[in-house]
């Protein structure tokens, strides 16, 4: 008599045979997990890996990164690369120069984007469509066309190696415009008509009503901007020259080219510097930052 | 009676739909103003830019479409085009192929917190600046004394030339872009594959359907909107590539990893050729405009729409 | 919200008055003097630089300009950049390899009428050494005072050589010499593949690699730089001994290397450096008795110690509203007193000092390797660096094939070809 006959005809355990299948399918399922999230754990080794690295290079000495192995737990925590860091460039001054661009254009986006939104999405007036779809098509034209023009609108603002030539130009953004827009047709007329009724202006309903019901896409649009602001590059390589003017995308570059920069582990604190910000950053907004990228992809798709 | 009193409120002043177009300008304003001052002038004037030969030093002189033929006769422009080209192709089969697979196997696993983790993982190199990334790897790809090749001859492989070797500069700086971007396409996909209604997969469950056929014939299907947006705009970013180049390689060695912006930025600004320089910008945006066209024009062919 | 909207705006408004402030600051009664200067050195090191100046002008406010200092070429274009942005310049710290192109562009101010009316320059042009000061002449007018001078010559590390068992090299070596000193020094101890140290560090930059063509009784160019020398066979001779050092016997490591993070960890015996080298050593611990330097080894040891320099200096712009008292300032910069703030090699530079007299000083002699004198040997036989109107140029066409080369994608020969063709082409273009 096999077990499972033996299982099947013992009145003693009438749910063996059921258990035990359910038992092994939760062990495949299991099974099924684990060989699953093999691969893609070890993919996310490798896009944590280069961090810790750089962590535990920024507190090592020139001999130690000769020394193969390299030491993933460094030998000692050794402030010294950090303290060349700031002797050797204005580090806080290229940090302070990013807090104020990034926030002046959030700021400036968070506004002129909310505005342009709720009057795409609910007034009525002569050009709507054309302007709008004006707004959408630029968003197809690379930032390159326009780059030479705007250097000399920028020059003729005297806004050329000033922190202004960063924020300026990005104080608002298509994009945004578009996220609100959408957002914006979405609330229900009876709310507005209701604030028309008690004669509210426009003014009035954009700032009491429409901004209220608006924080999760402003939120997702802050974030946005504020992860793009912080890291755009492009744009401070052509108007800023001055080391006291740099953002911090920039500055590393520059702390590249110091001539006193001997050690690698200087570089890799200074590296460590920028993705610490970052990285608390991302872990305060992380829910956001996903839905905000989600929602730009189910936006276009 | 509150609807009369409104009505004579308004009655008072301009008619409504003359105060709600006011309204409606001066709420696009600050938008309109920065769209008209930095980018349509900019872009109208990049485009007459391009067929004068100019040095901002000089009167700038009419010559024509001589720009665009000599950008045709530009052995170095050509090159940079074909780099360009090789770069978008590559890093946005990369980044999409990968991007999909991973969001598929991360919805598919039952624990919630190693869903989030990886997730997480993914994620966190697209909130690092790509100069940072750039540094970072130029050190730690170093051929000598870099670390990633003492683990490969650890491993029993030889050293890999990764910034050296033509080649090899240019394979690293693309595997570089999807260690930076592969996230942020996973993420699309995910949001794509929670909005398969999972009704479809019990059906098809009920009908015996096993894994493979279910992701053949449910999951992909499903996918492609997520799937065509991803490419479209990993293509018009990757054409954009600048950054990780400029800091890692310089464009080098010879010219392999340059790129039509890297030439751009230099004749612009280092050569101050300035109608040259514009007349590269207008041929890179139209090659964006060409593809991204075909690219419309194909999906309704393979897109699925709900 | 609307209360959070009020706020956002405030804060917004309190921002952009902050940032007017700072732009409209700078109106003021006393005269701005706009400097333009190398920021790879902060600016309070530039600043000890003034000092005496701005006791002697209390209405002088300096207007420190930083740029960065990647090349040369990168850094003058940078400085054209700022101009064109509508920054005032009023004197301009720049190097001899710009002179050309600058004042082509009409950038630089000609200095010849300011020397002739002013006798107390007389004392600097007497101990300047001439070698610079006719390097930053263009069309018979000198654009730059010199102020400090680099050249390169062979770096050893001296307890990396003893662990080797090797003597300190002669003068007169040879690059028989120099590939046995190299091969000595290779190692791989734990014989794990790496080699844990490495004789010596090849670069394909033209400042690392002129100084072999020299050695060789050829460059890179001719004197006037209208004919490109790398068809020439003493050329491409140097250029492959160079290259064999990576490839043939492996005693350079291939690739992007930190050779001075190597050479002061005692990983690598032998490095191309300059008199602004020892700053470099300074602060990663290293004294002057720990190195020395030598001359580039010749093919047969003929004792050639010429190698190729190259000076910076101060010179003065067109746009410049008081060139009267940027003269005065450019002649405080060449100042012995403000050149003796390089000996130390704790200022901005430590580049060796355009003045002869301070050539001995005790300072520069006690922060300096023992051969130290070879720097001035190798200025005096030595050619300078390219500077050329179009000099960007030749040196992007020298990098694209000789970045193939030291890929070794591209034979030294071939490498040679292209560029001479290239060269040729480029000067064509330009006369």
């Amino acid at each position: 008599m096999t077990n499972a006959a033996l299982a099947k005809g013992n009145p003693l355990f009438p749910d063996f045979n059921e258990a035990r299948d359910k038992l092994s399918h939760n062990w495949r399922a299991y099974l099924a997990n684990v060989i699953l999230a093999l691969p893609l754990v070890l993919g996310s080794l490798i896009m944590f890996l280069p961090l810790v690295w750089a962590v535990s290079f920024s507190f090592g000495q020139p001999h130690e990164f000769f020394k193969l192995p390299p030491p993933v737990i460094p030998s000692a925590l050794r402030l010294d690369n950090y303290d060349v860091v700031f002797e050797r460039v204005d580090f806080l001054r290229f940090f302070l120069n990013s807090v104020i661009v990034t926030t002046c254009v959030t700021i400036a986006q968070l506004i002129s984007c909310s505005m342009a939104g709720y009057a795409f999405a609910r007034l009525r007036f002569p050009g709507k469509r054309i302007i709008f779809i004006g707004f959408l098509a630029s968003m197809m034209v690379p930032q390159h066309v326009t780059l030479i023009p705007v250097f000399i609108i920028i020059r003729g603002m005297g806004l050329y190696n000033n922190l202004g030539a960063l924020i300026v130009p990005y104080a608002t953004s298509v994009f945004g415009t578009f996220l609100l827009k959408q957002f914006f047709e979405t609330i229900p007329d009876e709310l507005e008509d209701a604030a028309k009724i008690d004669g509210a202006g426009f003014l009035q309903i954009y700032r009491s009503i429409m901004l209220p019901l608006a924080g999760p896409p402003l939120a997702t649009l802050a974030i946005l901007t504020f992860n793009s602001s912080w890291n755009n590059f492009f744009w401070p390589l052509i108007f800023i020259n001055s080391s006291d003017k740099m953002t911090l995308p920039l500055g590393m570059l520059y702390l590249r080219g110091q001539d006193g920069v001997t050690n690698s582990g200087v570089l890799m604190a200074a590296i460590v510097l920028n993705l610490v910000p970052v990285l608390i950053f991302f872990l305060i907004f992380q829910r956001r930052l996903v839905e905000g990228v989600t929602l730009s992809g189910l936006k276009g798709a | 009676m509150a609807p009369l009193r409104a009505g004579l409120r308004w009655k008072k002043s301009k008619p409504l739909v003359v105060r709600e177009a006011i309204a409606g300008y001066f709420f696009i304003l600050p938008t309109l103003l920065s769209f008209l001052v930095f980018f349509l002038i900019p872009t109208i004037s990049g485009l007459g830019m391009s067929f004068f030969d100019w040095d901002f030093f000089s009167e700038p002189e009419y010559v024509g479409f001589d720009n665009f033929l000599e950008l045709a006769d530009d052995k170095l422009f050509i090159t940079t085009l074909k780099n360009t080209a090789l770069f978008a192709v590559s890093a946005t089969a990369l980044n999409v192929g990968l991007g999909m697979f991973i969001a598929i196997g991360i919805n598919s696993i039952k624990w919630g917190w190693l869903k989030a983790f990886l997730r997480t993982s993914y994620f966190i190199p697209f909130v690092i600046s790509t100069v940072v990334v750039a540094l970072l790897f130029g050190f730690l790809l170093q051929e000598s004394t870099g670390v990633v090749n003492y683990y490969l001859t650890r491993l029993g492989f030889d050293k890999v030339p990764w910034l050296s070797s033509s080649l090899w500069a240019f394979r690293s700086v693309v595997l570089i872009d999807v260690w930076k971007h592969v996230g942020f396409f996973t993420l699309i996909f995910l949001a794509g594959l929670q909005a398969i209604p999972r009704e479809l997969y019990e059906a098809a469950l009920v009908d015996g359907a096993g894994r493979l056929v279910r992701l053949r014939r449910i999951t992909i299907p499903l996918l492609t909107p997520s799937l065509f947006f991803s490419l479209v705009i990993a293509l018009i970013g990757a054409f954009q590539v600048f950054e990780s180049m400029f800091v890692l390689t310089n464009g080098g060695p010879g010219d392999a990893t340059r790129t039509v912006v890297m030439l751009l930025y230099r004749e612009a600004f280092g050569s101050f050729n300035m109608g040259y320089a514009a007349s590269m910008a207008v041929v890179l945006f139209l090659v964006i405009l060409a593809l991204t066209i075909t690219q419309v024009r194909l999906g309704d062919r393979w897109v699925f729409y709900r | 919200m609307s209360g959070n909207l009020k706020r956002i705006c405030t804060v917004l408004l309190v921002l952009l008055l902050l940032t007017s402030a700072s732009v409209f600051t700078s109106a003021q009664d006393e005269v701005t003097l706009g400097f333009v200067y190398g920021s790879f050195a902060p600016q309070e090191k530039w600043e000890a630089y003034f000092e005496g100046f701005l006791a002697e002008h209390p209405e002088v406010t300096i207007n420190y300009i930083p740029v960065p200092l990647d090349s040369w070429g990168d850094y003058t274009q940078k400085i054209v950049t700022t101009m064109l942005g509508g920054e005032r310049v009023d004197v301009i710290w720049n190097a001899i390899e710009a002179v050309p192109l600058m004042a082509e562009r009409g950038v630089l101010l000609e200095l010849d009428s300011f020397i002739e009316s002013d006798p107390d320059i007389q004392e600097f042009l007497d101990d300047a050494h001439p070698k610079l000061l006719e390097g930053l002449r263009w069309n018979d007018q000198q654009y730059l005072l010199p102020f400090a001078w680099n050249t390169t010559l062979i770096y050893y590390n001296k307890s990396v050589l003893e662990s080797a068992g090797l003597d300190e090299p002669a003068p007169d070596w040879t690059w028989d010499d120099f590939l046995h000193y190299a091969q000595t020094i290779t190692q791989d101890s734990d014989g794990d593949g790496t080699n844990d140290v490495w004789g010596f560090h090849a670069n394909a930059w033209l400042w690392h690699l002129g100084p072999w063509a020299v050695a060789n009784g050829s460059f890179f160019l001719n004197e006037d730089f209208t004919e490109p020398w790398y068809d020439r066979p003493e050329t491409i001779e140097a250029f492959q001994f160079v290259h064999d050092l990576m490839w043939e016997h492996g005693v350079a490591p291939t690739g992007s290397f930190n050779f001075r993070e190597a050479f002061v960890a005692g990983t690598l015996g032998m490095m191309i450096d300059s008199p602004a080298g020892r700053q470099r050593l300074i602060p990663a611990g290293m004294s002057a008795d720990d190195y020395d330097v030598n001359f580039f080894p010749s093919k047969s040891g003929q004792g050639a110690t010429g190698s190729q320099w190259g000076t910076d200096g101060y010179g003065i712009t067109k746009d410049s509203e008081h060139p009267d008292l940027a003269w005065e300032m450019v002649k405080h910069l060449v100042s012995t007193d403000v050149m003796s703030k390089l000996l130390s090699g704790e200022f901005a530079s430590a580049s060796a000092p355009a003045r002869t007299s301070l050539a001995s000083d005790p300072v520069l002699v006690a922060a300096s390797p023992a051969n130290y004198w070879r720097f001035y040997e190798a200025l005096e036989g030595g050619r300078t660096v390219i500077n050329a109107p179009y000099f960007a140029e030749l040196a992007e066409i020298h990098d694209r094939y000789m970045s193939q080369a030291w890929a070794n994608e591209m034979s030294i020969a071939d490498a040679a070809a292209n560029i001479q063709a290239d060269m040729e082409a480029v000067i064509a273009d330009n006369s």
